[in-house]
């Protein structure tokens, strides 16, 4: 539509500015341009036939270029794509470094039920579920940064970036997140967003260069009790039986605060010795396998990326807050003495109940971590785990200490999830906010409507031009006082000496002259027929007085 | 007569194509869901290629309502 309008706008222009020009005089080369100025290919190949350069040609082949580039920007000046969109929304999440009271004692039956059953789910569940982002309640999986710092580089700000094939997380069960999902984005859009966050966390990491055949310390009977109900001798706290038992020293705490339950966690000294760990387990050769572990605490800032409400970390990086020494771990936290630890022991060494003699499915995890509750966990085969690699044991035995404490931290939150509007300052047994809060942004590809910035400007240029030259034409016939001329051929044969015709009318314009004149013949033919040179003219024939013959073949003409 | 006719179309038919542009212009980064009516209306005035779609699609942005030429030539 744009050419034709454009066309149709262009020519009148044209022909009003051609005959405004004649009629107040100009060079016949520019006239002849305009007159044959009708569409861009003729406004060019009269330029190149009549051989002139004037400020007219190359302004007349601009306008005429403006015809298609307009009629292309009208179709392509918008368009529907895709945009990403992004708002922020609260997000809520299981802070780890927290606990229910329900542990501080040793009248912990029912809650131990619940820690039972949800630790056992996390060793039952499939392999790959276990080597998944997320946990069987699709909580988020937080990865282990140590693995990553040791095989890739760090990208801006400390970022690893995690791939399915390059991480081990470090707890079998995740961090339930909560999403505000009544944001604007979500429920105008129509379309699934995706979420980014990050979120703080902890975990601990293990350090086993002693692994024996035999028990650790070697000495370990002299501290333990003589009688059931004794306690251990000092420095030693823990607990176990024969298929597996759990002790650490006791050089933490260290009377960091008068309350008899919490640590107060500002007054840690910025270098703590890690505690010692020695987990002894059952050996089908020497009775007993020993390893002796420093445990530490990682403090990571995980990025979560969200797609719906499937969420996972994609990147990870160690934490900028100011965290405790990494050799304070929150089994430092109560301040009672060795029986916090103990208590932890005790259901550590507890969780998997069987016979004493045969590996439980958590020691068979750290050998065949495909298979927990494989062969070996009823008896059969092989099970000495003196002989796993050090480096593995160290992880595989830090997953199921982190395990428990994901279990025991996220008794009630794991399975229902965490509740949004949990207050921040909301305490439990230990000094640390059960849930911490974060803001997230949220990105969603939607449908817009899109201006296209070039073909927008040339269809408002070719626009502007053609409404400019819609003006041009009957702004001329405002100024011009002389009839209307047609660029037809009865405005051709004006005051033509060869045309039968009444010397006045002038004033006639060419639309009434060529109603007038519709009936006369004429030829651009030999005026001259008679003369031995003929002469070429437009001129009327069929008239008594007048013959014009058709231009011939080899005849001369001057 | 005519030609004043004439040119008043065609000074018209030509501002419908500015008024199109700065249409276009204006809605940049619309929301399609949030509007679906016109961004309809915008694509069927580029896609097919009537002055009278145009027409229709500017009086009804910029006039608040449609004219009854959206009766007849607006494919249906």
């Amino acid at each position: 539509m744009f050419p034709i309008l454009f066309a149709a706008v262009t020519g009148r222009a044209i022909k009003g500015w051609l005959t405004w020009r004649l009629e107040r005089g100009e060079r016949l080369g520019v006239l002849d341009l305009l007159a044959g100025s009708s569409s861009l290919v003729n406004t060019i190949t009269t330029q190149t036939s009549v051989r002139t350069l004037s400020y007219a040609g190359p302004a007349l082949v601009a306008l005429w270029a403006l015809s298609p580039l307009g009629g292309q920007a009208s179709i392509r000046v918008m368009s529907v794509g895709n945009s990403t969109v992004q708002d922020t929304t609260p997000v809520s999440y299981m802070s780890m470094g927290n606990l229910t009271e329900d542990f501080a004692t040793a009248d912990d039956a029912s809650p131990l039920a619940v820690v039972k059953g949800l630790y056992s789910v996390a060793l039952l569940s499939p392999y790959r579920q276990r080597q998944s982002p997320t946990d069987p309640w699709n909580n988020v999986k937080v990865p282990i940064i140590e693995d990553l710092e040791s095989t890739s580089f760090a990208g801006p700000d400390g970022w690893y970036n995690i791939s399915s094939n390059n991480t081990e997380y470090s707890s079998l069960i995740g961090i339930p997140v909560n999403i505000d999902q009544s944001t604007t984005l979500t429920r105008d859009s129509g379309f699934s967003a995706n979420l980014t966050f990050s979120m703080e966390s902890l975990y601990w990491m293990l350090d086993c260069p002693v692994l024996t055949s035999g028990v650790q310390p070697p000495n370990l009977f002299d501290y333990l009790p003589n009688t059931t109900t004794g306690s251990l001798k000092w420095p030693l706290q823990g607990s176990g039986g024969l298929s597996a038992s759990l002790y650490s020293n006791t050089t933490w705490p260290r009377n960091l605060s008068n309350a008899s339950v919490v640590v107060d966690e500002s007054k840690v000294p910025r270098i703590v010795p890690p505690r010692t760990l020695f987990y002894n387990t059952w050996d089908d050769s020497s009775g007993e396998s020993g390893s002796i572990c420093s445990i530490y605490t990682s403090y990571v800032e995980a990025g979560v990326q969200c797609s719906g409400t499937a969420c996972a970390a994609v990147k990870i990086r160690r934490s900028k807050l100011d965290n405790p020494a990494r050799g304070f771990t929150l089994l430092d936290y109560s301040n009672d003495g060795p029986l916090f630890f103990t208590r932890f022991s005790n259901i550590f060494t507890g969780l998997m109940a069987g016979h004493p003699s045969t590996a439980t499915a958590m020691q068979v995890y750290i050998l065949d971590p495909e298979n927990p509750f494989g062969p070996l966990s009823t008896g059969q085969g092989t099970v000495r785990l003196s002989t796993v690699d050090p480096k593995l044991y160290a992880l595989r035995f830090a997953q199921l200490l982190n395990t428990l404490w994901s279990v025991m931290v996220g008794m009630i939150n794991l399975p229902q999830g965490i509740d949004l509007n949990i207050p921040e300052n909301s305490t439990l047994y230990l000094n640390n906010p059960v849930a911490l809060k974060t803001t997230g942004t949220r990105s969603a590809y939607i449908q817009v409507i899109q201006c296209h910035t070039g073909w927008l400007i040339a269809l408002s240029v070719a626009s502007s031009a053609m409404i400019l030259a819609s003006l041009l034409s009957p702004g001329i016939r405002l100024i011009r006082h002389g009839p209307e001329l047609n660029l037809n051929v009865s405005t051709m044969i004006r005051d033509n000496a060869y045309v039968s015709w009444p010397s006045n009318g002038s004033f006639l314009s060419s639309a009434e002259r060529a109603r007038l004149l519709k009936d006369v013949r004429v030829r651009f033919g030999d005026v001259a027929m008679g003369d031995q040179i003929g002469h070429l003219a437009v001129g009327s024939y069929g008239d008594n007085d007048r013959q014009i013959a058709r231009a011939r073949k080899g005849r001369l003409y001057d | 007569m005519v030609d004043g006719g004439l040119d008043l179309i065609f000074f018209a038919a030509s501002a419908l194509f500015l008024a199109f542009a700065y249409i276009v212009y204006k809605h940049d980064g619309v929301t399609v869901a949030d509007n679906e009516a016109l961004t309809e209306h915008l694509i069927e005035a580029t896609r097919y290629v009537s002055i009278c779609v145009r027409l229709q699609v500017v009086s009804k942005l910029m006039l608040g309502r449609a004219r009854p030429c959206s009766l007849y030539c607006l494919p249906r």
